[in-house]
């Protein structure tokens, strides 16, 4: 079941970066935040979405299901 | 096997640390500290020098080390039990040997007890030995977890493990920290205090900076040492240091995009192209590169070492210097980046990658690039081309791999298909077979006859007729004329020999021996003239199962010996030659040469492991089951029996294992002397609605156990009629071991002359091909009618039946009768009059165990034994009786 997430993490990622993170949308917020958005496929996906942002020493600050 | 692989090899190994680095002594004093201790953890995300320190610990600690660095393929069920293993041989090569044949000897392998095996080994060698399993992080699976949290749970004393991983184990780690049994290292007491970071800029990375943008760099990265390393790598060769400094720390971009546009801006075009090339594969060697890049012979070695030398985040894997990877982290950054930069060479990367294996014979790694690369099609074409010719030499992986490409690609590729039908079906994977071939009927059906397919459709009946077969209707489906087999295109040698066995085990599945004997004694004889060797010839093995099942035991062992002997004198791996060992083993088991027996069914079930042969499992551990009861060895009598039913559990058991499979638990529970349980066991079935449906699989058990009870004339009874011949197994065995249970009836209905003319009637058919242990097994009553026999002078067998007689005396004592006392029907073993000397002491059975160095339950069984044999119920009794009886003083 697809469902919206909203993850975000500190630090300013380009949106090239879109790709590496299951196409989610890169977007930047105030204070050096960088705002992850869209669809992902069910839980696995999240998973491997999170994995992929703990291999890249990327601080993660909140994950929200929309 | 494994070991010899290059590419496994790189995981057992430490990687090389760098001569020039920064120390960092008070961690490293940490760890040394925690390396005492059962358990040291170092967690951190990536970059933070986690393998690093781990391995400048192990040298501050001088322990022996064994190491292992996981990968996302461990999670593949019973891998990382090999790798263990392996990891502690490179420390101490005779560690793990048991554990090494449990692993292989079962299907599938009960994981507990070959850690166990592993744990005890641990424990019984001296000096303590550290295990570091770096990147545990890739361990996801949770059953693939197992083996980690048993160890932890059962660590030895002089084992230390170490665990390197980005994030915390699945351990109880709040239990070892509450113990004090834990040291552990995270990433704040990773990161580089100002000083290390100075130390390591100027020092190791040979820069010139003053103290103010060490503060600031150290500041921008919070001591995180990838960060450091990259910025390092950005200053490199800059002339306008301060600029970058100010530029770096003042920037709102993400460090990572930060840096590696620096990193990479910064070095020749060259070496940025070659980045970005060669990040895909997990590891790689000069000629790999040259294969991704381009460029001359060498090239690719030397651009490797280039970024060794340069610290650009490769790491060696080998002292030959010949395998590289990159730091995990900075892979995963140039993934990144060739995904973003250019998208549409990844695809071409795949491809170059997957020539260069397949170049290399390396197919495992070409699929796997193919897979990655989108192209299952090719990984597909791959797989069909040199999967056949991998199993001609005894290797189904390659075939195995096409389990992991989508069932629908599959349907283009019917003779993978019928590939994978023969090894499911060979594996006793039926259940995933039948669909397999369902589909190809209908598939097949449907093509046309000039397309040159015919021979797949008729192979795919023979799997369907074979799967079918039974003895109850042997009619069910006519078989081909056997000349319709030379239809198989001659290139094809493994669905051929696909083909012949479906006929010939058909044919045996409905029964008709002699005709399946036949029918491959003359394959055989055909073959040979144009291939010279028995053991190239797929259908040997079902011949000497076939010789076994006509009770042909001299054919059967001449046979396989040949076959091993040939196979032993050319060094060579053949994957029927466990299927040999295992009717070698049957018949030295008849012939009661039971040391023997038992080496070679277990040379030959751990022979079958990468094959996982259903028949080979089956009746090698059928055998093993009777071999280790013969001896005595009740309790791994009884491991067996766990094993068989284990692997033989499914709904789609081998018609040749249903009738075993019903009672082989319950012969050696009788046998080990527990008759109240076997006659309750009896009772409840002679209830049951299966024993109404499979009478014949019942009768000769059934008839053991009410003769133990004394039942004779229900032995009588259960035992006339004429019975089913079994499907499988040895029919001159099974005859005399039903003529001698009834004439142990009927001569405890004193009905000697009766009994007399039975006996003689097996001995007939035992003496030809020499039959010994199915007498031995009948116990007291067959040696009791043996004597009689011989006492009467009516036998026209003396000879033999006095050599029968002897074999019933233990070993070392068929020279002095003497020593056997009067009064017992059937003689305590060795080991079971030294127990009984220990029961005499007043020693517990614990204690016993412990002094024999056995198992309780061993014990347990061996006094079940005895108090059997001395016709008594307590250990009091058995002392008075064996006092008595001359055994004790």
């Amino acid at each position: 079941m697809p469902e919206f997430y909203e993850i975000k993490i500190q630090g300013r990622l380009d949106p090239g970066w879109s790709e590496w993170f299951s196409g989610l949308q890169l977007s930047h917020l105030e204070g050096d935040e960088t705002l992850l958005s869209g669809w992902l496929a069910d839980q696995a996906a999240l998973h491997g979405l999170l994995e992929r942002i703990r291999d890249l020493n990327l601080t993660l600050i909140s994950v929200n299901r929309v | 096997m494994q070991g010899t692989d290059p590419l496994i090899r790189t995981k057992l190994r430490p990687p090389f640390i760098r001569p020039s680095r920064v120390a960092r002594p008070h961690l490293a004093a940490r760890l040394a500290e925690g390396l005492r201790g059962p358990l040291s953890l170092i967690v951190a995300p990536a970059g933070f020098g986690k393998t690093t320190l781990a391995a400048e610990a192990l040298a501050a600690a001088g322990l022996p080390a064994a190491w292992l660095s996981l990968d996302a393929g461990d999670n593949q069920p019973g891998r990382l039990l090999v790798y263990l293993i392996a990891a502690l041989q490179a420390v101490d090569p005779g560690m793990g040997r048991e554990a090494d044949q449990l692993l292989s000897g079962l299907q599938p392998a009960p994981e507990e007890a070959v850690l166990g095996s592993l744990i005890n080994d641990l424990e019984e060698g001296s000096g303590d030995l550290a295990l570091v399993l770096d990147d545990l992080q890739f361990l996801t699976h949770p059953a693939a977890y197992r083996p980690v949290a048993f160890l932890v749970e059962h660590c030895p004393r002089r084992l230390h493990l170490l665990v390197a991983s980005r994030s915390d184990p699945a351990l109880p780690l709040a239990r070892l920290r509450a113990r004090g049994q834990l040291v552990e290292l995270r990433a704040a007491d990773l990161r580089f205090s100002r000083e290390e970071a100075g130390a390591f800029l100027t020092g190791v990375m040979g820069l010139q900076l003053d103290g103010g943008s060490v503060a600031l760099l150290e500041a921008r990265t919070e001591g995180w040492v990838a960060g450091l390393q990259m910025a390092a790598l950005s200053l490199r060769e800059r002339e306008d240091v301060a600029g970058f400094i100010q530029g770096f720390s003042g920037t709102h971009r993400h460090i990572l995009d930060y840096l590696l546009e620096e990193i990479l801006s910064a070095q020749p075009e060259q070496v940025q192209a070659f980045l970005l090339e060669t990040a895909l594969p997990e590891r790689l060697c000069g000629g790999l590169c040259e294969a991704l890049v381009g460029g001359e012979v060498g090239s690719g070695q030397a651009m490797l070492e280039y970024l060794d030398h340069n610290n650009l985040f490769v790491v060696g894997l080998d002292e030959e210097r010949g395998w590289f990877r990159y730091h995990h982290l900075f892979a995963d950054l140039l993934r990144a980046r060739l995904a973003q930069a250019h998208p549409e060479r990844v695809g071409e990367l795949h491809r170059r990658a997957a020539g260069w294996f397949e170049g290399q014979g390396w197919i495992a790694e070409a699929v796997q690039q193919r897979v990655a690369g989108g192209e299952v099609e090719s990984a597909a074409r791959l797989i069909e081309r040199y999967g056949p010719a991998r199993w001609v030499v005894s290797d189904p992986s390659i075939i195995q791999m096409a389990d992991s490409l989508p069932p629908d690609l599959l349907a283009n590729y019917p003779k993978l298909n019928l590939y994978r039908s023969w090894l499911l079906i060979s594996r006793g994977s039926i259940e995933k077979a039948l669909p397999l071939l369902k589909n190809l009927e209908e598939q097949l059906a449907g093509a046309d006859p000039a397309s040159g397919q015919h021979w797949m459709s008729m192979l795919v009946g023979l799997a369907l007729s074979f799967l079918a077969s039974s003895p109850v209707a042997p009619e069910a489906d006519p078989l081909p004329d056997p000349r319709a087999l030379e239809e198989i295109p001659a290139d094809e040698p493994i669905l051929r020999d696909a083909a012949d066995n479906f006929y010939g085990m058909t044919l045996s599945r409905r029964g008709d021996i002699d005709r399946a004997a036949d029918f491959s004694a003359r394959c055989i004889q055909k073959k040979r003239v144009s291939q010279g060797s028995l053991e190239d010839i797929a259908l040997t093995p079902l011949l000497a199962s076939l010789y076994l099942f006509q009770g042909r035991l001299h054919a059967a062992a001449a046979l396989c010996r040949e076959f091993l002997a040939s196979v032993h004198l050319k060094g060579i791996r053949v994957s029927t030659a466990c299927n040999m060992e295992v009717v070698l083993g049957d018949v030295l088991y008849e012939w009661n040469c039971l040391e023997e027996a038992e080496k070679t069914l277990r040379d030959g079930i751990r022979a079958n492991e990468p094959w996982g042969n259903i028949m080979a499992d089956g009746f090698g551990l059928l055998a093993l089951t009777f071999v280790l009861q013969a001896k005595g060895d009740f309790q791994g009598a009884m491991q067996a029996v766990d094993q068989f039913e284990q692997r033989m559990g499914g709904q789609f058991r081998p018609v040749e294992m249903r009738g075993p499979f019903r009672t082989l638990r319950v012969r050696v529970q009788l046998a080990s002397g527990d008759l109240p349980g076997a006659a309750d066991w009896a009772d409840r079935i002679e209830r049951s609605e299966d024993f109404q449906l499979h009478r014949d699989d019942y009768r000769i058990t059934l008839a053991s156990i009410r003769l133990a009870q004394g039942r004779y004339a229900e032995v009588e009874k259960i035992l006339s009629g004429t019975p089913a011949v079994p499907v499988a197994g040895n029919r001159i065995a099974w005859q005399i071991e039903s003529h001698l249970l009834l004439a142990a009836a009927i001569a405890g209905q004193g009905r000697q002359t009766e009994a007399f003319g039975i006996v003689e009637s097996c001995l007939v058919l035992a003496e030809p091909e020499g039959y010994i242990q199915v007498f031995l097994n009948a116990g007291g009553p067959a040696r009791e009618l043996l004597v009689a026999l011989l006492r009467s002078g009516a036998s026209g067998h003396g000879a033999f039946a006095r050599k029968l007689l002897e074999a019933f005396l233990p070993p070392g004592e068929a020279d002095s009768p003497a020593s056997q006392p009067a009064g017992l029907v059937e003689p305590l073993s060795e080991r079971e009059v030294e127990v009984l000397r220990l029961i005499a002491t007043g020693k517990t059975n614990q204690e016993i165990a412990h002094q024999l160095v056995v198992a309780r339950g061993t014990i347990k069984a061996h006094s079940a034994s005895i108090f059997r044999k001395l016709d008594v119920s307590n250990r009091t009794e058995a002392v008075a009786r064996a006092r008595q009886l001359g055994i004790l003083p």
